[in-house]
């Protein structure tokens, strides 16, 4: 099945060689279908800063992006894979800056290149470690050498280091809360589709070279999957606007990847292999669902931003009756991401339950207790998520529309009113037909999931260095295909009682009331829940681990004066460590300044203390 | 005769440490031409059996430069009342005499492990000269005024001197010889710049030149 191209390439130590194999087919497929969609979105989407901003740029840099996430997926060679990778980031930054005259999202990007560039400074020292090991700068020659454990140990934590942050693993995951929010929605959408999913490849494509890994290395990789999921999705609870939202989720559904991954790399370390590819597969599974129903969520906000010129959720409302396809194309995005099942993301999130089951069944004492967390953490992040998308859909799609300041957080133009190509609730059909494939999609996997699990369980062996002949896969999907059934079943009953219902109220008028009215006359939209008191009760429960403040809002007395109270959650990470640890490099290197040297005398103690370090050095 | 090198040795450092722990200049002009006149010994010491002229020649020379010529050179750029003031140094004087003595500290644990090409007559020479020549850092270091920086230089370059002493079969003494003068030139010249500018801040006002800066003259 792997085919390798070759091709001249005048670079030291590089060499234009493409290789296919079903690991890297994974991800080529969402990359296809990611680019294609959000691009045609985007075509609907920028329309309306035709003339006003140079659309002919952004394009240019989307479809840089498009190749060389190809070329990523299928460099065989690491000068070529780093390339593509540097254009990755570079093209990226382009595009989140498109509305560049905001000073928010300047700093978006920039946070975005920075943290970009820190990792790659990993994957420099990794691949370099791994080229010396093997002799060579090839992929597949890499993968035919065999490392020692301590050098693939510290070639996992660097590839961790170097991916991680792309990937948006919980810690190091600062640039993806900014930098969706910043960038147009089918630049989000492909960003958290597809980019960094490449974080994921390049661990996988590291698992799959490394073949034998120390044993540790598998708990690391559950851990961080652990972490990063149950964080990502508090965080997403927290959060006011919809496409920080959705970009905290991001976190959430790398998490749950990571823990696939985590568990087949246990199952590798333990020689279980059907463990192994289940673990794989599931991850590899989530990593093709995830960019379907995420970009779909994306593009969906996007949607919801151009109605209504704001991303604060607190000021939409009932968009469903305004944005009725969108509406219904979003909850199928919503209802798939909080792995429910008849959606896709029940499919991968099943088979990682069941590779964790199998978990608890073979490995020792160690792996039974982290296979344990993990199903726990898998449960916790399912309920979560869907608490959050009901916050969501609650907020945004229902209830009736908030009166509330409206203004743009993109910066977008007012769309001119009468269009062609415009459907009846007003969106633009370029927008709409690429979430309808999406959405599409979704259900298709999760209706008939045999269409993608035979290539990611081919992808998943590859990744185990085993046959896939030799595992059964049945195993898995027969009880699978029952739930998807009983699922099934439920549904029709529900679509049955309601013609009952339908039925039997015949033509008896049902008069519509003022939700909560309660007889009393000035009910007033304001009176509705936001999404922050939706949240509020989990929020609180969780303070512990969140940044939660909440300003005012007590009122006293029998007669309280008026009164006003915000909360938000910060990111702890962010205002815990990486801010208190930049204020304090700056103010280092502020004091190495020049400026501040005043005294020559300083100098000359410099001088002597590195004289002493010299001497003190090389008297070993 | 190895005892009278080690007596040296040990006056030498101590007297580099005085310098250090001295806040008059009148005081470390005066430390530093006894510290001299010790090392000026030193060559004399070097072959027990037979004093060579070479060894003299190079004590002569030493005496004179080091021990009467920068002296005085030195004594006549502070000629001025003013400059004869106490000077208060960057840290106190206890506090320079503790780090002084972690340098020394310093010095006596790294030449443990220093390998040097000849035989050393005394292994006291090599970590007292290297204690010297860090306390002679250490008093640049410390002090604000530009003519204890020259002091300081000079301290470092009795420890350097010290340094080459022991190496003194290894290296030519034309080359001894051409160090010295150029040291003594250089002490000259930083003399007459120090006078000039001393000269030129106090026809302008005086205060100017004692600026926070450090760059007092």
């Amino acid at each position: 099945m792997d085919k390798i191209l070759f091709g001249s390439w005048p670079v030291p130590f590089g060499e234009f060689s493409l290789k296919l194999d079903p690991l890297s087919l994974v991800f080529l497929i969402a990359v296809t279908i990611l680019a294609v969609c959000a691009g045609a979105y985007g075509f609907g989407y920028m329309r309306p800063y035709q003339g006003k901003k140079p659309l002919g740029v952004h394009a240019f840099f989307y479809l840089l992006l498009a190749l060389v996430l190809v070329l990523i997926v299928t460099a065989n060679n690491v000068i070529l894979f780093l390339s593509a990778w540097e254009l990755m980031t570079i093209s990226t930054f382009f595009l989140i800056i498109f509305n560049d005259e905001q000073p928010p999202v300047r700093k978006a990007g920039f946070i975005y290149l920075i943290a970009s560039h820190c990792a790659t400074f990993f994957l420099f020292l990794m691949f370099f470690l791994m080229s010396r090991a093997a002799g060579s700068m090839a992929f597949d020659v890499m993968a035919r050498t065999t490392f020692p454990p301590l050098l693939a140990g510290t070639i996992f934590l660097l590839s961790l280091a170097g991916f991680g942050v792309k990937a948006g693993f919980f810690p190091v995951h600062v640039w993806l809360p900014h930098a969706h929010p910043a960038s147009p929605s089918h630049i989000s959408a492909l960003l958290s589709g597809i980019a960094i999913k490449m974080g994921v490849y390049g661990i996988c494509r590291v698992l799959c070279i490394m073949k034998v890994l120390p044993v540790w290395c598998g708990y690391v990789l559950l851990m961080i999957g652990v972490v990063s999921g149950i964080m990502g999705v508090l965080y997403a609870l927290g959060q006011h606007e919809l496409k920080k939202l959705l970009a905290y989720h991001s976190i959430e559904n790398i998490g749950i990847i990571t823990l696939g991954l985590g568990a087949g790399l246990l199952g590798m370390s333990y020689q279980a292999p059907f463990l192994a590819v289940l673990g794989f597969g599931g991850g590899l599974l989530h990593v093709l669902n995830h960019s379907l129903f995420k970009s779909l969520l994306f593009l969906g906000a996007g949607s919801v931003i151009q109605e209504t010129h704001t991303g604060e959720m607190d000021h939409m409302g009932g968009l469903a009756k305004a944005l009725p396809l969108t509406g219904v194309l979003f909850l199928v995005g919503a209802l798939s991401i909080c792995g429910l099942p008849l959606f896709n993301g029940f499919i991968s999130e099943f088979i990682i339950y069941f590779g964790l089951f199998q978990g608890l069944l073979g490995l020792p004492v160690h792996g039974v207790i982290i296979c344990a967390l993990g199903i726990l953490s898998l449960g916790l992040m399912g309920a979560l998520a869907s608490a959050c998308f009901c916050k969501v859909y609650g907020t945004v799609f229902l209830g009736k529309p908030r009166a509330g300041s409206s203004h743009s957080p993109e910066g977008m133009p007012e769309r001119p009113t009468a269009q062609e190509g415009v459907c009846r609730e007003g969106t633009s059909k370029w927008m709409l037909v690429p979430m309808a494939a999406l959405a599409a999609a979704c259900v298709l996997i999760g209706l008939v999931p045999r269409t993608v699990t035979g290539l990611t369980f081919l992808g998943a062996a590859c990744m185990a260095h085993v046959d896939l002949a030799t595992i059964q896969t049945e195993q898995v999907l027969v009880p699978l295909t029952m739930v998807i059934r009983v699922a099934f079943l439920f549904l029709a009953l529900i679509c049955v009682l309601i013609t009952v219902r339908r039925l039997l109220l015949g033509r008896a008028s049902v008069p519509i009331r003022e939700t909560w009215g309660c007889g009393f006359a000035g009910v007033s939209s304001r009176f509705q829940y936001t999404s922050s008191s939706f949240a509020r009760l989990i929020v609180e429960l969780m303070k512990t681990v969140l940044l939660f403040r909440r300003h005012g809002g007590q009122v006293t007395g029998a007669f309280p004066e008026k009164t006003r109270m915000d909360s938000s959650v910060h990111d702890a990470s962010e205002e815990m460590a990486y801010r208190p640890g930049l204020d304090f490099l700056n103010d280092v290197s502020k004091k190495l300044g020049h400026g501040r040297i005043r005294h020559t005398q300083v100098y000359l103690m410099y001088i002597l203390l590195f004289l002493i370090f010299l001497l003190v050095w090389k008297m070993k | 005769m190895t005892l009278w090198i080690d007596v040296s040795c040990i006056l030498v450092v101590f007297l580099a440490l005085s310098v250090l722990a001295t806040n008059r200049i009148v005081g470390m002009i005066k430390i530093f031409a006894v510290q001299s006149f010790i090392l000026s010994f030193v060559p004399l010491f070097l072959h027990a059996d037979a004093v060579s002229g070479r060894d003299i020649t190079l004590s002569l020379v030493t005496m004179v430069l080091k021990a009467i010529l920068v002296p005085a050179i030195l004594f006549w750029q502070i000629r001025h009342i003013s400059m004869r003031s106490e000077i208060k140094p960057l840290i106190g004087l206890g506090t320079s005499i503790l780090f002084g003595a972690v340098l020394i500290a310093v010095a006596f644990w790294v030449s443990l492990s220093l390998r040097l090409p000849g035989k050393l007559l005394s292994s006291l020479v090599l970590p007292c000269s290297l204690a010297t020549m860090l306390l002679g850092f250490m008093t640049m270091v410390t002090r604000t005024r530009a003519i204890t920086q020259v002091l300081g230089y000079m301290v470092i370059e009795n420890g350097i001197f010290l340094f080459a002493l022991s190496l003194f079969d290894a290296m030519p003494v034309l080359i001894e010889m051409g160090i010295l003068l150029d040291i003594f030139v250089a002490v000259l010249i930083m003399a007459i710049v120090l006078n000039h500018i001393n000269e030129e801040f106090e026809r302008t006002g005086g205060s100017a030149g004692r600026s926070k800066t450090g760059e007092t003259v």
